[in-house]
């Protein structure tokens, strides 16, 4: 431990953060210089991409603004627009002052007493203190602020801010996971004056030589001081005051002198406003000094933010210093020691943590729509009678069926409040969010994503046919959405403390809202409203993009109702395409890979719930667009082999992927299965009158007559399932496309019939396969019968020790007799134990163990009695009522 | 007070203890809190004086700085700006050492009196030193850039071909050798010119009175040539304007010149003429200001169109000055009554608060009712009935008198009616107002406020909606003062300058000079001096307060205006 070395005592906070090379700037304040900061300070940040956040206690801020005139509405055109600007309101006030300014290296918080403000910048008689990226106390305060952010963040609630939060934790420079002790404190577990006693008490547990007290506003009867002075049982205090130190004077004496302690009284002269806020602790050499935001009131240093307490930061440091009276005096000034008939004279005024009018409703926020109207969000909720007002006209609000309230028309005027049909005003005012705006300073673009391809796609891709049409479905449709999402930052905080604190709902929401204002939404718009190809909608957007890659003069305008039609229609002889100067559909090995991951990757996200947000049919409409680029690419290969690289077997593999994705596999398990039956009847309605023809032949082409049993067995349940959704259905136009594809005539019927071949196809081995995994047995075999002239099925059964009593037998012999159309079953344990032997009009014949005698049931199998058991469940054993069963 | 400590190490890293703030904004005054001293020095001068800046004073500086550029070229001192600046601020420093040592004890203050001190008044030898600090002394200050505008000196950055020259330089044309030569001439003779100007030893007295003998403002009229070269430096052009550059008519007599040239030399020679009709229609125009103020808003009848509108040009200047001490007044009252509400508070005005504060600026003199028709003072002015009472109590009939005396009133008043009262008058006498030379310079505006015309369009406005006077003192304070003074204080941060500003929804007020604020120089001094060493008129009384034209200043006259 070593001595202080001089060092300068004073520090500029403008010149500190405010600075070209800046681009985020987050400040924490109590109150705001709306102008300074706006026409001032904000200008000497950089250029865009430029995040700029200012949370202010939102009771504080309501009162300012609620004090701006029509008049002068014109000078917050840059908040909201330009910089977010939001009032926090957790409980107490809002009071913690932090500022952080990132540039592209480097990071540099100040935590203090003063607000973004002229007084709390420039000349109010404040304290700060500084920590900068990159050294172990600076990382470890950072790491702090980021988590103690994180956390407002996520009760103020807001989407915009956490969106901002999110490109903050970007911006950041790297942090260390673990840090040393912080130095930065703040109140939302444990009241600030427990940290510091704690700290002082675990090197000293008996009295303290001095406490020295230093703050322009006490709770009114000085509560917060009585409490340290009874925990920490000082010798002496001494107090700083100023003529404006708001406290009721005679109870501050009394609480002092009833402590015992010596007291001191230091007056400031000359007698200015000192807002600086600092509580030192003194033992011999030993130091602990508090500085910060808290006040000495109990909001301040006694509760939690969650108790009802303030939102503090506080810097809690330990030096060894025989000095430390000198850091209670600013530069400049002095103090001047008095008694304490000096503290009668402070009277306790309302502070700056007291101003409050509580409006009926709390008036959020307010978006402005690209139409002019505005959304708002409001506590409670909008009431039909409110009326959005900005000062110069006013809107109903009106409560959508979605959920949100939305003005009836466009409102033009910035600053907004609630109002009722009398004029009267029930909410506080806020400055309404320009969302594009805000959008185009926070990342220096259009709002579309940067990256406007698939991310497994290079950029030497652009160049080919299919990593355009690729590019193309990626910048028109939502193919994935974690494409535009990221993880949920965690603030810094370790995992398992994110877990318990970590608000899902408004990460949710940021991504609900992220998605929602993409601007590939209208594309799906465009899509629902196009029921039929008759018009320009997506499908034809896409078909006008693949025939770019395929030039023809004869360009097609409306399709018609068919896209196998039209493809057949519009692909040009062989011979033609010969002489095509465009960039072939052939791809490189590597290109290939890099589009299959595409797709698959594609398909596998489109039962990702949060797609339903973009639009709740946007994966019917992604599988609709799908079967046209596939059903384009199968023709173009076979027109040119060449040109398409892709093979057979990837392009059926990928229809089988994206087929089994949207119509499952009978196991519930495609989106048509899991989605509501309300949509599931919009999607049947709006799905293209082509798309079952064309996907009944991208079908037919994957499992063609004279395929192998397996690849039947692999399709099967796929195309089963698509037949109950009513997604193929074999036309003249597909039985063409597939006659052109497969070079030889297909009618519909034998397109019908193999389908219906694959859908029903089955042998023993297939029926053993599911009947074992229907029952859930261990094996399932068919052997040969015994030569027995009633017995024409013998099945070896694994995985159930004691037949009789185990109803799945009943519905095997059940399952088994209606497979083979026969009577006569008999049943071996796999592991030669028991047998059983089923025939009508014959009783049943149970050998338990080998060597055993055969039993039989007391009654003979009447037709129709095993099929009753196995509805009920029964088990065998029930006409066996004279033997031991275990 | 010991220092307090910074930073201290606990064991391990080192804490930033916390720091004091220091102050980043620096408060200053401010001399043009609402915008009206740039409208006159940036738009309105060099419109109607182009070339003469409010320092151009004196005559012999032109010739002076350019034999100052030509030694300096001549003798090839090294071309780069700052040895030419530190040559041409020595060389003035010795200058002014000869000006204020003046055999003739002329009183003439030279560029760098304040660093000189007094110097000349102590024994010899003389140390030597620099004019001023800035770049180019008195030059750069005052002279390079008239120079520039008269077409005497391509300034440094000039092209040259495809290359820009990097120091100042004389064209080289017949207009600025004879400027060089004239003053060469003067002092080609003296021991200061033949050895001291190039050393940097101690001047000897005799030196620099030698010096003083031949080189001293007042004694320009012993070299009729020199003085010459100065007139046909101020009014002249050159012969013919053929030339890219400066190099490429080297020897000739021509400079590269466009229309706005000789439209300026025009401008120039017109307002100097405009100037010497009131010098001869009231000798003491030369040396009183508000004598000036009043013969440009009520001049002698012009000789021909081009005094009509040169006469109405200035006379445009002189009403604008009237608006700017009206408003001055309204401001004036409006920051001292928003002080002294806010303390009286504790805090800032609302918007409500502020409107009222203005409203009720009625107390005067002379004292008006807020909830009075504004109308009915318009009125009275009308009638010429409005009488209202001087600082001394003395009446003052406000319609009969001039409108000097009208500025100077409600200068001396310094109350927001009396500044209304001075607008309402000042309009009703601009009314008819339509000439040419009225109507080009009244509506020049600036970056802040808005020009003449507009001003008097929005009042008349204003009173067609039958205002009250608490409503018209509160549309001035909203319009002209309120948001221009915020507009103007926040771009000039980090020099704070606001008297008050919004600040959390409140109007504060700063104790940071709240009184009046100047008007702008217009050049009286400048054309007094100028006119003077030219010797287009003398003295007519003691120290010069009053003067006739001399011969060569009818001579002028005729020229210009026939």
């Amino acid at each position: 431990m070593t001595n202080i070395p001089a060092a300068p005592s004073s520090i500029q906070p403008m010149s500190e953060l405010f600075g070209a090379s800046v681009s985020t700037f987050w400040a924490t304040t109590y109150n705001v210089d709306l102008a300074l900061f706006d026409k001032f300070l904000f200008g000497l940040l950089g250029e865009p991409p430029l995040n700029v956040v200012v949370l202010s206690d939102q009771r504080r801020l309501a009162a300012s603004l609620g004090r701006v005139p029509p008049e002068r509405v014109d000078t917050l055109a840059a908040i909201n627009s330009r910089w977010l600007l939001r009032g926090v309101r957790l409980g107490g006030s809002f009071h913690a002052k932090s500022y952080l300014a990132i540039t592209n290296n480097r990071a540099v918080l100040l935590v203090g007493s003063g607000n973004l403000s002229s007084g709390g910048l420039n000349d109010g008689h404040e304290v700060f203190t500084i920590f900068r990226s990159g050294t172990q106390l600076g990382d470890s305060a950072l790491v702090t602020w980021r988590a103690w952010m994180h956390r407002v963040v996520e009760m103020v609630g807001d989407v915009t801010l956490a969106g901002r939060f999110r490109d903050l934790e970007e911006r950041l420079p790297t942090l260390p996971l673990a840090t040393t002790s912080s130095p930065l404190i703040h109140n939302m577990d444990e009241p600030i004056s427990t940290q510091l006693i704690a700290m002082v008490r675990d090197e000293v547990l008996g009295r303290v030589d001095n406490l020295l007290l230093a703050a322009p506003f006490y709770d009114a009867d000085a509560n917060a001081v009585a409490k340290l002075v009874a925990d920490l049982k000082p010798h002496k205090v001494v107090v700083y005051i100023s003529p404006a130190t708001s406290v009721n004077g005679m109870s501050l004496k009394e609480r002092l002198v009833e402590s015992g302690a010596h007291v001191g009284v230091q007056v400031y002269i000359p007698e200015d406003f000192v807002h600086a806020k600092l509580i030192a602790v003194n033992v011999g050499r030993q130091n602990w000094l508090l500085s910060g935001s808290a006040n000495l009131s109990q909001a301040a240093l006694i509760r939690t933010a969650q108790h009802g307490g303030n939102v503090e930061l506080a810097v809690l440091a330990r030096f060894e210093s025989d000095q430390i009276a000198a850091t209670f005096i600013p530069p400049g000034m002095t103090s001047v020691a008095s008694n304490l008939d000096a503290l009668t004279s402070l009277i306790f005024q309302s502070d700056e943590e007291g101003e409050s009018m509580e409006p009926h409703v709390y008036l959020i926020n307010a978006t402005m729509l690209p139409d002019g109207r505005v959304e708002t969000y409001t506590n409670p909720p909008a009431q039909p009678s409110w009326l959005l007002d900005d000062l110069t006209m006013h809107q109903p609000l009106l409560l959508e069926s979605s959920g949100r309230t939305i003005t009836a028309g466009p409102l033009n005027g910035r600053l907004v409040q609630v109002i009722d049909t009398n004029g009267d005003i029930l909410s506080n005012r806020v400055v309404v969010d320009d969302p594009i705006g805000l959008t185009a300073v926070l990342t220096s673009s259009t709002g579309r994503p940067n990256d406007d391809k698939p991310p497994e796609l290079l950029d030497g891709d652009r160049n080919t046919p299919l990593g355009q049409a690729l590019i193309w479905l990626h910048q028109h449709l939502v193919m994935d959405v974690s494409e535009r999402l990221t993880n949920a930052p965690t603030g810094g905080v370790a995992t398992e403390e994110a877990d318990k604190q970590s608000d899902d709902d408004l990460w949710q929401r940021l991504e609900y809202e992220h998605l929602v204002r993409d601007p590939r939404v209208s594309t799906y718009r465009h899509f629902w409203t196009h029921t039929s190809l008759s018009g320009v909608d997506p499908i034809i957007e896409l078909l006008d993009m693949l025939r770019n890659r395929t030039p023809r003069s004869d360009s097609a305008g409306r399709l018609g109702r068919s896209m196998l039609s039209h493809l057949l229609e519009h692909v040009p002889p062989a011979d033609q395409q010969e002489n095509q100067p465009h960039h072939p559909w052939k791809l490189s090995a590597r290109i290939r890979v890099r589009a299959l991951n595409v797709l698959r990757r594609w398909a596998n996200a489109q039962t990702d719930e949060r797609l339903v947000w973009i639009d709740p049919l946007a994966p019917a409409a992604n599988f609709a667009m799908i079967i046209e680029v596939l059903t384009y690419l199968q023709i173009e290969r076979i027109r040119n082999t060449r040109q398409v690289e892709l093979t057979d077997d990837d392009l059926n593999d990928l229809w089988l992927l994206w087929l089994r994705k949207f119509a499952g596999s009978g196991q519930t398990d495609g989106w048509l299965d899991q989605i509501e039956s309300a949509n599931l009847n919009l999607v049947q309605q709006r799905l293209p009158e082509w798309l079952p023809e064309a996907a009944a032949a991208l079908c037919w082409l994957a499992v063609p007559p004279s395929s192998q049993r397996a690849k039947v067995i692999e399709w099967q349940p796929v195309i089963s399932s698509a037949l109950d959704h009513k997604l193929v259905n074999p036309t003249e136009i597909t039985a063409r496309y597939v006659s052109t594809i497969w070079g030889t005539s297909v009618t519909p019927t034998q397109i019908d019939s193999q389908l219906l071949h694959v859908v029903e196809f089955i042998d023993d081995a297939l029926w053993c396969t599911r009947t074992n995994s229907e029952l859930s047995l261990d094996g399932l075999e068919c052997k040969s019968p015994p030569a027995t002239m009633h017995l024409q099925l013998r099945l070896d059964v694994g995985g159930v020790p004691n037949a009789l009593l185990d109803p799945r037998i009943v519905r095997l012999i059940v399952t088994a007799r209606n497979y083979r159309r026969c009577d006569g079953v008999a049943l071996y344990a796999a592991d030669t134990t028991w047998r059983i032997v089923v025939s009508t009009g014959k009783r049943i014949a149970y050998l338990k163990k080998p060597g055993e005698e055969v039993i039989e049931s007391t009654i003979p199998v009447t037709k129709g009695l095993l099929e009753k058991l196995a509805g009920s469940g029964g088990v065998l054993a029930a006409f066996f009522s004279d033997i031991t069963l275990t | 007070m010991e220092v307090p400590p910074n930073d201290i190490e606990i064991g391990e890293p080192t804490v930033q203890m916390p720091q004091w703030v220091a102050r980043s904004l620096r408060f200053a005054e401010g001399r043009d809190p609402l915008g009206f001293q740039t409208t006159t020095q940036d738009r309105l001068m060099p419109v109607l004086l182009p070339g003469v800046l409010e320092l151009t004073r004196r005559a012999r500086y032109f010739s002076f700085h350019a034999f100052l550029l030509d030694e300096y070229r001549n003798r090839r001192l090294p071309a780069e700006g700052k040895s030419l600046s530190n040559f041409i601020k020595r060389c003035e420093w010795d200058f002014g050492l000869a000006v204020q040592r003046c055999p003739n004890n002329c009183g003439s203050s030279p560029v760098g009196a304040r660093r000189l001190g007094n110097l000349a008044t102590q024994p010899g030898p003389f140390p030597r030193g620099e004019s001023v600090e800035s770049t180019l002394g008195g030059y750069g200050l005052y002279y390079r850039s008239p120079m520039a505008t008269l077409g005497i000196v391509a300034k440094a950055g000039t092209l040259l071909g495809n290359q820009p020259i990097p120091i100042d330089l004389l064209y080289p044309i017949n207009r600025a050798t004879r400027l060089a030569e004239g003053f060469r001439s003067a002092v080609s003779k003296t021991a200061y010119y033949q050895r001291w100007m190039w050393t940097g030893e101690k001047l000897p007295t005799e030196v620099v009175d030698e010096y003083a003998k031949v080189a001293c403002f007042c004694r320009l009229y012993e070299w009729p040539d020199e003085r010459d070269a100065v007139d046909d430096a101020l009014f002249g052009t050159d012969l013919s304007y053929t030339g890219e550059h400066p190099e490429a008519n080297a020897g000739s007599d021509s400079v590269v010149v466009d229309a706005s040239f000789l439209s300026e030399v025009m401008q120039r020679r017109h307002s100097f003429g405009h100037y010497l009709t009131l010098v001869d229609a009231h000798p003491n125009v030369v040396s009183s200001g508000s004598v000036f103020r009043q013969a440009l808003w009520e001049p002698p009848k012009a000789r021909n169109h081009s005094q009509e509108v040169i006469a109405g040009q200035w006379a445009a200047l002189i009403a604008k000055d009237v608006w700017q001490e009206a408003l001055c007044s309204v401001w004036s009252e409006f920051c001292r009554s928003g002080l002294k509400k806010a303390r009286e508070l504790r805090r800032g005005l609302t918007w409500e608060e502020t409107k009222q504060l203005a409203m009720n600026m009625v107390s005067g003199p002379p004292e008006l009712m807020s909830e009075q028709l504004t109308k009915e003072i318009v009125n009275e002015l009308d009638g010429g009935n409005l009488t209202i009472s001087d600082v001394g109590g003395m009446p003052f009939n406000v319609a009969t008198a001039s409108l000097e005396s009208l500025r100077r009133l409600t200068e001396r008043l310094d109350t927001g009616t009396s500044g209304l009262v001075t607008t309402l008058e000042l309009a009703r006498r601009l009314a008819t107002r339509s000439d040419d030379g009225w109507q080009q310079a009244s509506q020049i505006s600036s970056a802040w406020q808005p020009s003449l015309v507009m001003l008097l369009t929005g009042l008349r406005i204003h009173l067609d909606g039958a205002p009250s006077v608490g409503e018209s003192l509160w549309w001035m304070v909203s319009n002209f003062v309120l948001r221009i003074h915020e507009r103007i204080s926040y771009s000039k941060l980090p020099d704070f300058t606001f008297r008050f500003r919004w600040e959390d929804g409140l109007l504060r007020f700063y104790d940071n000079g709240i009184g009046r604020f100047p008007l702008a120089a217009i050049r009286h001094q400048g054309l007094a001096l100028l006119t003077k060493d030219l010797d287009l008129w003398q003295g007519t009384s003691p120290n010069d307060t009053s003067g006739s034209l001399t011969d060569r200043g009818r001579a002028f006259v005729t020229e210009v205006f026939g």
